[in-house]
């Protein structure tokens, strides 16, 4: 697998080359900070960021996806064009949660063909971190900052050039394809172990509760009343969540002529649940909040091995009443082993 | 890509006969046929399963399949008129071209219900999937496989009972017993009058080499499940089928899940015992 | 202000302890720059992490319907809780505004006010600042520091890093109270009131048109504008209703164009420009801008401004026989 070095100033030269054949989506500036934005000009990436507002889920499970479109009573469906596209200068904790998705849309053999067909198509060049943002807590749920999980090629700063690892064929292939860059020496190499190694250092612990049958044993405790008690029951924490994948499918039509969609919705919401019958299952929001969390810790755990949380401190950063995923871990983590 | 690869794309069926089945009139049968024999060749399903009624312009709605695989041709759905899908299935006519999505979820457990007396008990218009199951026992194909058949339903008033034809069929036929009761009769009413719990509780069908399965709604089946205990009937050994609220009904949208299972795909069909391991959110 | 938050400690502190309440809702830091969480109080110890300054941006009002409904499946008696809130202006109008609705009863309510000079608005530092993330940032003598991504530090003027609203406003002190700590800062001058919302009614229809939907296109759907304001307490919002169905779930430029304006017009004559939606916004959508052009709407047509008193309706709950009725027959 190749390892390459590319000079700063020669980075503009690689996304062009990446982006001739493909549609690029790297971080950009706008309003909020950085974002995830289709790329025309590649001087408009920036790299020098901790991590965008929204992640970049967006890309293969859009905030709103079509279908099926239909008139009258026929349908067809659709499937996107399959269009290569490289997700460039992502984070670790990002691109690791794109293999924790695709875990969902694959699972028991059901596959999401609309997932799939985004998914197949994105080549993910993830971008280390060197310092972790204020709310980030990688390493507490088997992250790191230089994560090659769900990662075709590791990038990292060096300072005046970038360090690029393929991880997968896939990544070895597009940095053959793009002709940029040098062999990496011993040293850069290390250079980027070190700046791994730092960057660790320098995140905070948090700890979480990891065995599964105490935390199952929470289910009827009062501690879910006294966290959900800031809640707003809004979906900001979920919207901005990488592994977050809980949609809605609608039927959009005039005249006889529309399509279905699906878009992001939130078990947080009191509708979520709702019978037709109007019965909830969940009908406050101390239940709602316990199945968040629930379903992130103890769930998916329980059905894929896995934590389905990367630790990237959005829902913290976002939460309008200051609600903080690590106070809850640790609260729980705490009830868990007084048990 | 092709409808049979893509689970969400449903299969466009014609409605071919509407059957209003209740007094209310908020209850009606659709029988539906596939417009492409492919379809329903591909569509393989067994008694408990369900699938999603599509309807372009409304939506989708989970509907338990009423008919069994050995009634080939077309498939039955019982819908009631709730919200805006099945608001428009009410007022659809017959030739109408829809759509249906599946079979999605898990069958009754038949290999298990093999050499087994089978109770089975239903409530209101929960049952079904019951005449699904029902009718897929009787069939002559199958019925040797299988012991005593004993079927217990019940509804609000004669008007309410679903499948009226059919009950009465069955309580002609001497390889299953069929008490049909009502919670109040009316003038013409002939048969048991009494809430299904307590005629089950009459009826008493050994647990002895038997299973039991039970649809109905909520505070029916409250009042059922300690009957079926007293009776001696095993919570492995009772098996119930849920509602939950749905879109996908493939394990993906994260709607219907109760603890780490979802009802789409991991149920409907759970037995008792399941059910206690899971958190009571349902 | 560290004075006035030892008062505000002793003083719930001394709340609970009397159990003159079950509850207390205020606010604590949330180890995140700029930021701080809301939160409820059940004992006086817990008092010692209460703290008031210029992060204290959401509006604590929203969270008090649910405490007043009946849990469900509960059988027997209950009586709903005594609630303590500390109010800054906005909040004790929001709380107004509640009490007029029969949302929350006044009697199970002890309001403390509390004097404010404003808060924070994030985004407006990022922007000032040319920042992209906050990764430190603190407040020391009327000046925002900020330490960016790069390492570099810059400094904004506290009144420059202040929300739109709390530059404006006239309410800094609690219209309602049952006790009142701190001063009670002036109101500033109500001639600038409506000033950004009169210079984008300058613009051309077009021009205004293009940048409301430029700026509302960031929208995901997360509602969290909705759910941040007390004043979205509908049972059933009109967004989620599906028969009739007004609008749908996507992002669709015209789901989102009718959702913020059919909000902004719910709010009209109710918005008490507190910020919270602002705040909540993980897009940082400029939410104010509509909502203020209606209030000014309801202002010069109808007289009057939202929950100030428990005594007065709101400005659209009441009628006078001299309200404009030129709409009727001169749309």
């Amino acid at each position: 697998m190749k390892v390459l070095t590319v000079a700063k100033t020669d980075v503009p030269a690689l996304l062009e080359a990446i982006a001739a054949q493909r549609r690029l989506i790297a971080p950009i500036e706008d309003r909020m900070g950085t974002s995830f934005g289709e790329v025309s000009d590649p001087a408009a990436v920036r790299l020098d960021y901790r991590n965008t507002h929204l992640s970049s889920k967006e890309v293969v499970f859009p905030q709103c996806e079509t279908l099926l479109r239909f008139r009258d009573d026929e349908a067809e469906d659709a499937l996107s064009e399959e269009r290569e596209t490289v997700l460039f200068g992502v984070r670790p904790c990002d691109a690791r949660a794109l293999s924790l998705l695709d875990r969902v849309f694959t699972w028991d053999g059901l596959d999401d063909p609309y997932y799939l067909r985004r998914r197949q198509g994105t080549i993910v060049v993830a971008l280390a971190c060197r310092e972790p943002g204020p709310a980030c807590f990688c390493t507490s749920v088997g992250g790191a900052p230089a994560g090659e999980a769900g990662a075709d090629v590791l990038a990292t700063d060096l300072g005046d050039r970038l360090l690029l690892q393929a991880v997968r064929e896939r990544g070895d292939a597009l940095l053959e394809d793009a002709g940029v860059g040098e062999a990496a020496s011993d040293a850069d190499v290390e250079a980027a172990k070190q700046a791994a190694e730092s960057a660790e250092a320098l995140l905070a612990s948090v700890k979480a509760p990891t065995d599964l049958e105490r935390l199952r044993a929470t289910f009827d405790s009062d501690v879910w009343s006294e966290l959900a008690m800031g809640c707003l029951g809004c979906g900001a924490c979920t919207y901005s969540c990488p592994t977050c994948h809980c949609f809605d499918i609608t039927d959009e039509t005039r005249k006889g002529v529309g399509k279905r969609v699906r878009s992001w919705d939130t078990c947080a919401f009191p509708l979520f649940t709702l019978h037709g019958s109007g019965h909830n299952p969940r009908p406050a929001k101390d239940a709602r909040l316990r199945q968040r969390i629930l379903h992130k810790f103890l769930y998916c755990p329980e059905n894929f091995g896995e934590v389905f949380c990367v630790g990237c401190g959005r829902c913290i950063s976002n939460c309008p009443t200051g609600i903080d995923l690590r106070r809850i871990l640790e609260r729980l983590e705490q009830l868990v082993s007084a048990a | 890509m092709d409808v049979m690869s893509n689970p969400y794309m449903p299969y466009p069926v014609r409605i071919d006969r509407i059957t209003v089945e209740n007094d209310e009139r908020d209850l009606k049968t659709f029988r539906l046929v596939f417009l492409d024999p492919e379809h329903e060749n591909a569509f393989d399903y067994a008694p408990g399963q369900f699938a999603e009624l599509s309807v372009l312009g409304k939506g989708e709605s989970p509907i338990g399949i009423a008919s069994s695989p050995t009634e080939p041709g077309a498939l039955l759905f019982t819908v009631k008129k709730t919200g805006v899908v099945t608001n428009e299935l009410h007022n659809a006519r017959e030739g109408r071209v829809i759509g249906v999505r599946g079979p999605l979820g898990n069958a009754f457990p038949l290999d298990r219900m093999k050499g087994k007396n089978i109770v089975i008990v239903g409530g209101g218009f929960a049952f079904t999937t019951l005449r699904a199951l029902t009718t897929y026992l009787l069939d002559p194909s199958n019925r040797k496989d299988y012991g005593a058949i004993t079927v217990i339903y019940g509804a609000r008033s004669p008007g309410e009972l679903l499948y009226k034809d059919e009950l009465a069929a069955w309580q002609g036929r001497d390889d299953l017993e069929t008490v049909v009761t009502v919670d109040k009769g009316d003038d013409e009413w002939t048969g048991c009058e009494g809430f299904v719990p307590a005629i089950l509780g009459e009826v008493a069908p050994s647990a002895t080499g038997a299973l039991m399965v039970v649809c109905g709604p909520p505070i029916m089946i409250k009042f059922t499940l300690p009957v079926i205990e007293q009776l001696g009937f095993a919570a492995a050994d009772t098996i119930l089928s849920l509602e939950m609220r749905m879109k996908c009904g493939i394990g993906k949208c994260g709607r219907c899940n109760i603890g780490s299972k979802y009802v789409c795909k991991d149920g409907p069909v759970f037995t008792l015992a399941e059910l206690g391991t899971l958190p009571e959110e349902y | 202000m560290s004075e006035l938050q030892g008062i505000l400690r002793r003083e719930v502190a001394k709340l609970l302890e009397e159990g003159t309440v079950d509850l207390f809702v205020g606010y604590v830091d949330a180890d995140l720059p700029l930021k701080t969480s809301v939160r409820f109080l059940r004992s006086p110890e817990e008092a010692e992490a209460l703290v008031w300054n210029a992060s204290c941006t959401s509006n604590p009002a929203a969270l008090l319907p649910p405490l007043f409904r009946r849990p469900e499946g509960l059988r027997g008696e209950w009586t709903p809780p005594r609630v303590g809130i500390l109010a800054k202006g906005c909040v004790s109008r929001s709380v107004v505004g509640l009490i007029n609705a029969r949302q929350v009863p006044r009697d199970s309510l002890y309001i403390l006010g509390i004097g404010c000079d404003g808060v924070i608005d994030r985004h407006r530092v990022m922007q000032r600042l040319g920042v992209a993330e906050l990764a430190e940032a603190s407040v020391e003598d009327g000046n925002v520091t900020v330490r960016a991504t790069d390492g570099t530090a810059q400094t904004l003027e506290l009144v420059e890093a202040l929300y739109a609203g709390c530059r404006v406003c006239r309410h800094h002190a609690a219209v309602i109270a049952d006790a009142t700590i701190g001063g009670e800062p002036a109101p500033s001058d109500d001639e600038t009131r409506y000033a950004d919302v009169e210079a984008f009614s300058e613009r051309s229809s077009e021009e205004r048109w293009m940048a409301f939907m430029e700026e509302i296109s960031r929208c995901v759907r997360c509602y969290a504008c909705r759910e941040a304001c007390p004043n979205c307490y509908c049972n059933e919002c009109f967004a989620d209703e599906t028969a009739p169905k007004w609008i749908g779930v996507t992002t669709d430029p015209a789901d989102l164009a009718f959702f913020h304006i059919g909000r902004a017009y719910h709010q009209a004559g109710r918005c008490v420009d507190c910020g919270a939606c602002v705040a909540a916004c993980p897009q940082g959508i400029d939410l104010r801008l509509l909502n203020q052009k209606v209030n000014q709407d309801v202002a010069v047509l109808f007289g009057g401004e939202a929950s100030v008193s428990l005594e007065e309706p709101e400005p659209l709950c009441q009628f006078a026989m001299e309200d404009d009725q030129g709409f009727m027959t001169e749309p």
